[in-house]
């Protein structure tokens, strides 16, 4: 049983491990990366998907990221789970006392024995100080009458940085699991001006106040805020997101996730009395004034007039280069209800009218949003795990820890010692010290 | 073109021509004339980069000549801080300078058509992986050179700082992603690249600290590690970026 654990303790401990995992990651990093290039490339005809999402004005241009709600399957939550033990086994063999790295395996190491006089309580007593007094903090292992082991490690802040480092990837790992058993993501809530949605996870309401839209030449976005007014209980609190820009409230996270053209129509008969509008097989009521989304799977829009007997069909473009119109543009046809046809047509490049008969109708050119709302129970557990991550990693890079394996057994009346450290420590300045130190105390260097 | 831009073409010219200098200065005359050669191309071509707007940090993660200036920068100043004492440190990074300085100079506008997010963390990401770049490019060429005393120190210095600014890169680039849509690691491609790059160059360092990685094993441990860096940085990332999969979104 011993032995097995020790196996087990030299394992994880093992260089040769860290390596493997790497390799692993770098394998994984790598097929998904090659992955992407080569099985998502083809979206039609060379038509890229920049392309693709700038013909529609960036609409749910990262809808596939809320798209990945963090569900795991079993296969990655036994990887995860494995790789958090591991990283736990090694935070623990830095951090805690007397549970420290069995001696690595001869290939990766350079070991050097002496041999002192005298009893082993007295030679240990003495080869330790001298450590002790060279600056080595010794932490004694698990040893016998005839046998002591200990591990000696430089003082000071250093030591902790591997530590550090393992202690935050395994909060990276244990990431992701937060985030599947206890985060959410709403489905993508489409906002126009006005609008109301209920985010029901959080319980509460969220309505789109303003937009605030700078759009480049190429009708592109410049900057995009959308402001928006949180109902939670009666209590209203007002929100700004907009592009590499999120907000908070009460635990629930609102992201940006595109925009899109809206148009806000209206109408009115000749002496100014407003009219109901309604859309055709949306179910909802008619309104005096409709906002009407366009999305990249459905340009065109049907709206009826009852009192006039009209139908208007809509249809955004975001560009007609034949035309010679390169920025957004509508189209709006007026048809007789009753029997279907065209009475009137317009193409509006802005925010314009139509007359039809005795009715006017008015478009005002907008955008909807469209945002993602999430909880996010594993954000501190990432934010601390980068942190410490990074700091380990600076730590143990530009303070190395010095460590060494010692070991002393009494054999027919004198005592072997064995000191132990890294192959590339052979040399160092810091253990030829040491050596030399112990040697000075009377140690016969066995060769 | 604006005064700002105008100037800065002047600045990373003169650059350009005073890291030329330094290389013959370096083969005909002292080291110490190359060095302060070296240094003033460096001060020329960062400030000629500042004037054009690097800081406060707008659209360099998508122009590809800035990127490359700011490698060229990494490349001098690894060649500024260790083995000054050696011709190749001087030679090898005031060519790469040189040659970044000039393209930069001469192609202002070399921007890829990809989509860059470009918050402050991203591009902040963008400068330190180009230096990464740089000091991996520099280590590579002056081991490659046959600087036989630097061996696997000079390979472990240039993993070890190339780490750690790779890693930062990594944690910048989850913190922009957190800002913009609230996920700081999604396996995107271009992530998973930057993460390769990065692994490559733990694993190296790995092998040289730990594994005990001596002289052929710790040169190709570099090599590899540089060149998947340059891949990425320089072709893979704006590829990924150019055809979409990262799923990014027009600002850049």
């Amino acid at each position: 049983m011993q032995r097995a654990s020790l196996t087990i303790l030299r394992i994880v401990g093992s260089p040769y491990t860290t390596l493997a995992l790497l390799i692993l990651s770098l394998i994984l990093g790598l097929f998904v990366g090659i992955e992407a290039l080569v099985k998502r490339k083809p979206y039609t005809a060379g038509v890229s998907y920049i392309q693709r999402i700038a013909a529609f004005n960036e609409t749910a241009a990262l809808l596939p990221y809320t798209q990945a709600d963090g569900n795991l399957g079993l296969p990655s939550r036994a990887l995860l789970a494995t790789l958090i033990a591991l990283c736990a086994l090694r935070a623990a063999h830095e951090l805690v006392p007397h549970w420290q790295l069995p001696v690595p395996s001869h290939r990766l190491a350079h070991t050097e024995e002496f041999t002192l006089e005298g009893d082993i309580e007295e030679a240990w007593e003495r080869a330790t100080g001298i450590l002790s007094a060279a600056g080595y903090h010794l932490i004694p292992a698990a040893g016998s009458k005839d046998a002591k082991r200990s591990t000696a490690h430089t003082r000071g802040a250093g030591r902790w940085f591997l530590g550090s480092l393992y202690v935050g990837l395994c909060l990276l790992f244990v990431a992701p699991l937060l985030r599947w058993r206890w985060g959410w993501h709403s489905p993508p809530l489409y906002l126009s001006l006005g609008e109301t949605h209920s985010v029901e996870r959080a319980d509460i309401d969220v309505t789109l106040d303003q937009i605030a839209f700078v759009p480049r030449a190429d009708g592109t976005a410049r900057t995009f805020d959308a402001r928006m007014r949180v109902e939670d209980a009666g209590n209203d609190d007002y929100l700004t997101i907009g592009l590499d820009r999120g907000a908070r409230y009460c635990g629930t996270s609102f992201y940006y996730l595109g925009y899109g053209p809206a148009v806000r129509v209206s109408a009115w008969d000749e002496q100014g009395t407003p009219l109901d509008i309604e859309q055709i097989a949306s179910g909802a009521p008619p309104q005096h004034a409709l906002r009407v989304r366009f999305r990249e799977e459905q340009q065109e829009r049907l709206l009826s007039i009852p009192e006039s007997d009209l139908i208007l069909r809509l249809v955004s473009y975001r560009a007609i280069p034949s035309q010679n119109i390169k920025g957004r543009a509508l189209q709006i046809q007026a048809l007789r209800g009753r029997t279907g046809h065209v009475i009137a047509g317009k193409m509006l490049t802005e925010s314009g009218s139509i007359r039809v008969a005795d009715t006017i109708v008015d478009a005002r050119f907008e955008y909807y949003a469209i945002v993602g709302a999430e909880h996010e129970p594993e954000l501190a557990a990432a934010i601390l795990g980068g942190a410490l991550t990074l700091l380990g990693l600076y730590g143990t890079i530009m303070w190395e820890p010095h460590r060494m394996w010692v070991t002393m057994k009494a054999r027919e009346g004198r005592c072997h010692h064995r000191l132990t450290v890294l192959k590339r420590h052979a040399e160092a300045p810091w253990f030829l010290s040491a050596r030399a130190k112990l040697q000075e105390a009377g140690g016969h260097d066995d060769g | 073109m604006t005064t700002a831009n105008i100037l800065s073409l002047v600045m990373t010219g003169l650059g350009a021509l005073m890291a030329s200098a330094a290389v013959l200065a370096t083969k005909r005359f002292k080291q110490r004339a190359s060095l302060w050669l070296l240094v003033s191309a460096c001060v020329l071509g960062a400030t000629g980069l500042l004037v054009a707007g690097i800081l406060p940090l707008s659209a360099c993660s998508s122009n590809l000549s800035t990127m490359l200036a700011v490698s060229g920068l990494g490349a001098a100043l690894s060649a500024l801080t260790l083995f000054r004492q050696r011709r190749e440190t001087s030679i090898i990074g005031a060519l790469l300078l040189a040659s970044t300085l000039g393209i930069r100079t001469i192609w202002p506008s070399l921007t890829y058509t990809g989509l860059c997010p470009s918050s402050v963390p991203f591009q902040m990401a963008a400068i330190l992986e180009a230096l990464a770049v740089g000091i991996l490019a520099w280590g590579s060429l002056f081991v490659l050179a046959g600087a036989k005393d630097a061996g696997t120190s000079t390979v472990e210095s240039v993993l070890a700082v190339a780490l750690a600014l790779q890693a930062t890169t990594l944690v910048l680039r989850g913190t922009g992603a957190q800002w913009a849509w609230g996920s700081y690691w999604r396996w995107d491609a271009i992530e998973c690249w930057h993460l390769a790059a990065c692994l490559t160059t733990a694993i190296g360092l790995l092998g040289v600290r730990a594994l005990n990685w001596r002289n052929r094993a710790a040169r190709w441990a570099l090599y590899a590690a540089a060149c998947l860096a340059v891949v990425v940085s320089f072709g893979l990332a704006p590829l990924a970026t150019w055809l979409g999969v990262n799923s990014l979104y027009v600002i850049g």
